[in-house]
């Protein structure tokens, strides 16, 4: 049985959901804006994984019946505020939900859509961007500092042809470095920031569903197109074919990142040359698969039915070597550079 | 006429009030070795760059109007921090944002350096340094090492059932606190709380006893009973399933034989005796001096 935990109200859940229904595949939904309202949920520790029930008024299922789980968190906006609480301890609550709910979904044999610990690394891009280098993709020259000299430097490297974008996942807007700006570039002695070569040519927004890859080529003007519109230029979307070798670096970035569904940010130069930005582990997909109408949402159907086969990652192995970015780094091991790498044996969930 | 390398630096990334950390800069320190007490190299007065492409990694770092190292001149690090900013004179969002920032900066950082680092926390550990026991449980089972029975249910007949009549333990997954449930008040207050999220719960334990592991070697708060003391092989696999070459374990020695009952990715000193303070700090230097010698070769 295929598990959906997500909010009704989200609209990639609602496609998934949607998706499973046109194609007649069962399955029982979680509502995380709601849950636990309605639900009974019990399980614990039993012979290497968890063992227990979710069940409603409806229905009731054994997590040893659950074969492919698709999971989509909610922010606080998407939920239904527990009555008699206040904001705070509302906030609060949500997120000791989620946590008891992350450690069953981390665990659950079979197919996790994604598990969570697989996409942590988007919280630091320079950290994905060493990952990405390893799986053969470009990444863009890039300058983390907290040195105001150094981002002149920089500035003046690339002929002012850079941009800033931030070192993690918060207000992760891309802007061009404007000339008046240098001036403000002391501030950096409080804290570090990311600038990067600006890279030319158009965006492409691959995603990986299980083996399959869908790629499609954003052509804007804006530096960060997913604000295009908002600032007054056009966005168009169509399907792409990548190179081989670029799809095959694609495939490899997820799977070692352990991550089912993935939508990984690539611009292509007028070169051919494919430079990859991040990874986004919980990819917002209805907005490509509208605009071109690709079938991500069918793949995704596809891959939750057939579920996996294989023993989880959680039965055949280590906790820490799935979600440690390399083998275990024991000091005593002989010394390299490090590059966030999980051990292939774990590296071929599919 | 060959100019003379100078010395490697070893970073020790923590509050300077850290006595772990400060006792092994100074022991270090006896050793003729250079130490450096850094609580946040992402911020004034350290000053920071990095550089990265498909070709290179490069790396400086200055402390304090001192003299630039370049991360090969890096013996190793010591990570008892995740990059702290102190929130005072920030807004509130302000400061979310570069603490994010830092933290992202750092933890990518300590995954680029060639030298070794003591812990080179996985993302998923850095951005949650005490998950609890649940999110250890599948190693724990991995490596051989029984832990502690947890239920997650907000189902208050099914919490009933679990603790057999007997008083059970509740700690909030997101919270450092625990607290007892026994009495029939107790158990109405947790209904409570169960309309609201699942709660996890365990059997009650009698006192832990604490062990530290340092790269290979093994430091008890006490002498380990002989039930204890056969768990070293697993002990041992545990550091290396996780990567944690420095990890604090309490086991609970009861009649169902010994029980992990909490993992602590970032050990305490306090928890040890003065002996056993000795044993891991001199484990800790010997680990970093160890690799650094590796890396020198």
């Amino acid at each position: 049985m295929i598990l959906v935990c997500g909010g009704i109200a989200d609209t990639v859940t609602e496609l998934v959901c949607a998706r499973l229904d046109e194609r007649g595949y069962p399955y029982r939904f979680l509502d995380f804006g709601r849950f636990p309202a309605g639900y009974r949920l019990s399980w614990h520790w039993h012979a290497g994984h968890p063992e227990g029930t979710i069940a409603t008024d409806e229905w009731r299922l054994d997590l040893g019946d659950v074969t492919a789980v698709y999971v989509r968190y909610l922010g606080a906006e998407g939920r239904v505020p527990p009555v008699g609480l206040t904001t705070e301890s509302a906030a609060a609550i949500f997120v000791e939900c989620d946590a008891g709910l992350a450690a069953l979904l981390e665990h659950l044999p079979g197919l996790v859509v994604n598990r969570l610990a697989g996409g942590m690394s988007n919280h630091s891009k320079p950290l994905q961007a060493l990952l990405v280098r390893r799986c053969g993709l470009l990444t863009p020259p890039t300058l983390v500092t907290t040195d105001p000299d150094a981002a002149l430097n920089f500035f003046a490297e690339w002929d002012g042809a850079i941009v800033y974008k931030s070192v993690s996942g918060i207000r992760s807007i891309v802007r061009r470095v404007e000339e008046r700006q240098l001036a403000r570039l002391p501030l950096l002695r409080h804290g570090p920031a990311q600038f990067q070569a600006l890279i030319r040519g158009d965006d492409v927004r691959v995603h990986t569903i299980g083996d399959q890859v869908i790629a499609t080529r954003i052509r804007s003007e804006a530096i960060d197109y997913r604000y295009g519109r908002r600032e007054g230029h056009a966005v168009e979307m169509e399907p792409a074919v990548l190179p081989a070798d670029v799809e095959a670096s694609c495939r490899r970035l997820a799977s070692e990142l352990d991550l089912l569904l993935a939508g990984i940010d690539l611009k292509v130069t007028p070169d051919g040359e494919y430079y990859c930005f991040e990874v986004n582990p919980s990819p917002g997909f209805v907005f490509y698969e509208q605009g071109t109408g690709q079938p991500i949402s069918t793949a995704l159907a596809e891959l939750l039915q057939r579920g996996d086969t294989r023993p989880s990652h959680a039965q055949e192995d280590a906790y820490a070597q799935i979600h440690s970015p390399k083998p275990p780094p024991h000091p005593r091991a002989a010394p390299g550079r490090s590059v966030p790498v999980r051990s292939e044996a774990v590296a071929t969930h599919g | 006429m060959a100019t003379e390398a100078p010395a490697a630096t070893y970073l020790m990334l923590c509050d300077p009030r850290d006595g772990c950390c400060a006792a092994v800069a100074a022991s270090l320190g006896t050793r003729g070795e250079r130490a450096v007490v850094v609580p946040n190299p992402l911020a004034a007065p350290a000053t920071f760059s990095w550089r990265l492409d498909n070709r290179d990694s490069r790396s400086t770092f200055c402390w304090d109007g001192g003299e630039p190292i370049d991360e090969r001149g890096i013996a190793a690090v010591f990570v008892r921090t995740t990059g702290w900013v102190e929130p005072a004179g920030w807004a509130p969002d302000d400061a979310g944002y570069v603490q994010g920032e830092t933290q992202a900066a750092l933890l990518a950082w300590l995954w680029s350096l060639p030298c070794p680092v003591v812990n080179r926390y996985p993302a998923w550990l850095w951005y949650r340094p005490s998950p609890p026991l649940l999110f250890w449980q599948a190693t724990l089972q991995a490596v051989g090492l029984p832990a502690l029975e947890t239920i997650v249910t907000n189902d208050e007949a099914r919490a009933r059932e679990f603790s057999e009549g007997r008083p059970v333990s509740y700690a909030p997954l997101t919270s450092g606190a625990h607290f007892v449930v026994r009495s029939d008040r107790d158990w109405h207050g947790l209904a409570a709380v169960q309309a609201y999220a699942p709660v996890p719960l365990t059997h009650l334990h009698r006192v832990a006893r604490t062990v530290c592991i340092v790269g290979d070697e093994l430091v008890w708060d006490r002498r380990p009973s002989s039930a204890l003391a056969l768990l070293t092989p697993a002990l041992q696999a545990f550091g290396a399933a996780t990567g944690l070459a420095f990890v604090e374990l309490a086991l609970a020695d009861g009649q169902a034989g010994p029980r992990v009952v909490a993992v602590d990715p970032q050990p305490r000193l306090e928890h040890f005796d003065a002996g056993g303070r000795e044993r891991i700090v001199a484990a800790l230097v010997r680990l970093l001096r160890g690799v650094a010698s590796e890396v020198a070769r």
